[in-house]
């Protein structure tokens, strides 16, 4: 094959350029419109109406401009209206070779044109001679400096020239063009990219486009593609835009809806109601060992009413774990005499006649503590039945109520933390 | 920018210089009446290197004076808008400073003087200085220039620069 090949589809790149190119330099309407001819290669006007939603009056302007800068090219076709009568319909598409080229030209003027800026620029009048009115550029300063008086002097007059505060560049002028080049390097890029592509005739022209298939109504078109062509994903790119009513129903002013967001406001958490200090022994899980201990001889004081005061403060501590946590122990219980499963130590204190007891029990656990550390083990409740910690297993913990797990871990936490203290 | 290439002169030799000497005196004339002058086309003639042919001598009728067509060959200098060149600052005054380039004299207007450097008037000698007073431009010194217009006369090229680029200005040594 000596011809060259042509490219039978619109390469992506090409496509990103007419986007770019309108993106930056139109408005968003006008980048709007020819969104949508890339998409589609051909629409008549009453489709992109349809589509974009555009009032008929706006949408003929914005392609006014830019079929005068001939980005979009325009086919007049005969077509039998609904009413049977034949009409002028207008078909717009882009034709690739034509826009690469509008704006290569486009961007080369506008290169030009700052070129020019930059040397007028450097030539512009910056010094008026105050008397004769003769103005002089930069590049005559050497004709005016008077190397005698070290003054800038008219070639005419002789008075001493002034600087022209009205032929001040605006900006830098040099800055100008390097940041042209910066800012538009990106359409130079895809510029050079789609530099040696030669499109098939039928891309240039491209047949109309119904709108139903546009809508994705008609899906009947997908897998057409001709054999003997591989896959590039760029014929099903676009497909199915289907544009669908949306409906927002808003209803103003019904009661119900007063008593919704009444109901829908949300219940205030614990932890803004209620004081996060920890000050009974409703401790969390997360709480620390050292917290366990604070909160021991606190108890322990509490129960130390008057007269208790000999004992010194490791006796008071050592106390309260011994109410907490052995509570259920056998030489304790036989000393107190209550009831084996009473794991809750605040019933001993507020039973004040027991006092030397609770120290004789104490004295007594403190002997047997190294001896019978297992049979020390506190009971926890499980599903209303007591069970020793110790013989706390998975399949025990997954019985247990909620609650009745939060004391589990509250419970195990002060017992082993107990252990390596 | 330098370059080295073949030029041509007429050489007006007076009679008195017939002689042996003839050519030598040629070739003198020829150095003294280029180098160091300017045309609009090639710039500065810095130095004739080397002298190709010295024609036949016409006689100017009615005067006796000789004319000697002489290719030589020459480095030229020629200064381009966009070239950056060291110069020597030979003024400074308050619309800018004037610059040496060998034989080129060049014009910095305020404008193109970057604008953290003010002129400071009342120092001696004169001199931009920017304001954490690091950069100091004064008379005698060497600064880089980038060439942004030249004005070419018949007899002579006049250039006006700028310092506001990158890695222009004061050239520390």
């Amino acid at each position: 094959m000596t011809e060259e090949r042509l490219v039978t589809e619109v390469p992506s790149s090409l496509k990103q350029l007419a986007r770019l190119v309108v993106r930056g330099f139109y408005t968003i309407e006008d980048a709007l419109i020819v969104d949508m001819l890339v998409r589609n290669p051909c629409m008549k006007e009453d489709d992109i109406c349809e589509l974009l939603k555009f009032e008929r009056k706006m949408l003929r302007a914005r392609i006014a401009t830019l079929k005068n800068d001939k980005f979009i090219q325009v086919r007049l076709k005969m077509e039998t209206g609904p009413d049977g009568k034949a009409q002028k319909v207008n078909y717009y598409f882009i034709n690739y070779k034509t826009f690469v080229n509008v704006v290569k030209y486009k961007l080369d003027l506008m290169r030009k044109r700052m070129e020019t800026e930059e040397r007028d620029a450097t030539s512009r009048a910056s010094f008026k001679c105050p008397s004769c009115g003769k103005t002089f550029t930069d590049l005559e300063a050497d004709q005016l400096y008077d190397m005698m008086t070290q003054e800038f002097r008219c070639t005419f007059c002789n008075q001493v020239v002034e600087e022209d505060q009205s032929a001040l560049p605006k900006k830098d002028s040099r800055l100008l063009l390097a940041k042209f080049n910066e800012q538009l390097e990106t359409l130079y890029i895809l510029l050079r990219e789609v530099e040696g592509i030669k499109l098939a005739p039928e891309i240039l022209e491209p047949e109309p486009v119904d709108i139903n298939t546009i809508r994705g109504l008609n899906s009947k078109q997908l897998g057409q593609r001709p054999p003997g062509q591989e896959w590039s994903g760029e014929a099903t790119r676009n497909q199915g835009m289907l544009v669908e009513e949306t409906r927002v129903d808003v209803t103003i002013g019904e009661a119900d809806n007063a008593n919704d967001t009444s109901a829908l406001r949300k219940e205030r958490p614990v932890w803004m109601v209620e004081s996060t200090i920890v000050t009974n022994d409703q401790s969390d899980s997360v709480h620390s060992t050292d917290a366990a201990l604070e909160k021991a001889a606190s108890n322990a004081s509490n129960a130390k009413n008057a007269g208790k005061e000999k004992n010194d403060d490791i006796m008071s501590v050592l106390l309260a774990h011994e109410k907490q946590n052995t509570g259920n122990n056998a030489a304790t219980n036989a000393l107190k005499g209550i009831e084996p499963d009473s794991s809750d130590s605040s019933d001993n204190e507020s039973k004040d006649p027991y006092k030397l007891k609770d120290e004789l029990a104490a004295v007594a656990e403190m002997e047997s503590e190294d001896s019978d550390t297992d049979d020390n083990a506190p009971t926890v409740l499980v599903n209303g039945k007591t069970v020793p910690l110790t013989s706390v297993d998975d399949d025990v913990i997954a019985q247990m109520t909620p609650t009745e797990k939060e004391t589990y871990i509250q419970v195990y936490q002060e017992y082993y933390s107990h252990m390596y203290d | 920018m330098f370059y080295h290439i073949s030029l041509e002169h007429e050489i007006l030799l007076h009679p008195r210089y017939f002689g042996p000497q003839l050519l030598d005196i040629v070739k003198q004339k020829l150095y003294t009446e280029v180098e160091g002058t300017c045309t609009g086309k090639y710039g500065f003639v810095i130095a004739v290197t080397a002298i190709d042919s010295i024609g036949a001598g016409l006689i100017q009728p009615g005067q006796g004076f000789v004319v000697y067509p002489v290719k030589y060959k020459a480095i030229v200098f020629r200064p381009f808008k966009g070239e950056v060149l060291d110069a020597i600052v030979t003024q400074v005054n308050k619309v800018g400073m004037f610059a040496q380039i060998g034989p080129l004299s060049c014009f910095i207007s305020h404008h193109s003087i970057p604008a953290d450097m003010e002129f400071c008037p009342n120092v001696n000698p004169p001199c931009y200085k920017s304001k954490q007073e690091d950069n100091v431009i004064q008379e005698e010194d060497v600064i880089r220039l980038k060439i942004v217009g030249t004005r070419v006369d018949a007899t002579g090229i006049f250039a006006i620069g700028t310092l506001m680029d990158d890695y222009l200005g004061l050239v520390t040594q």
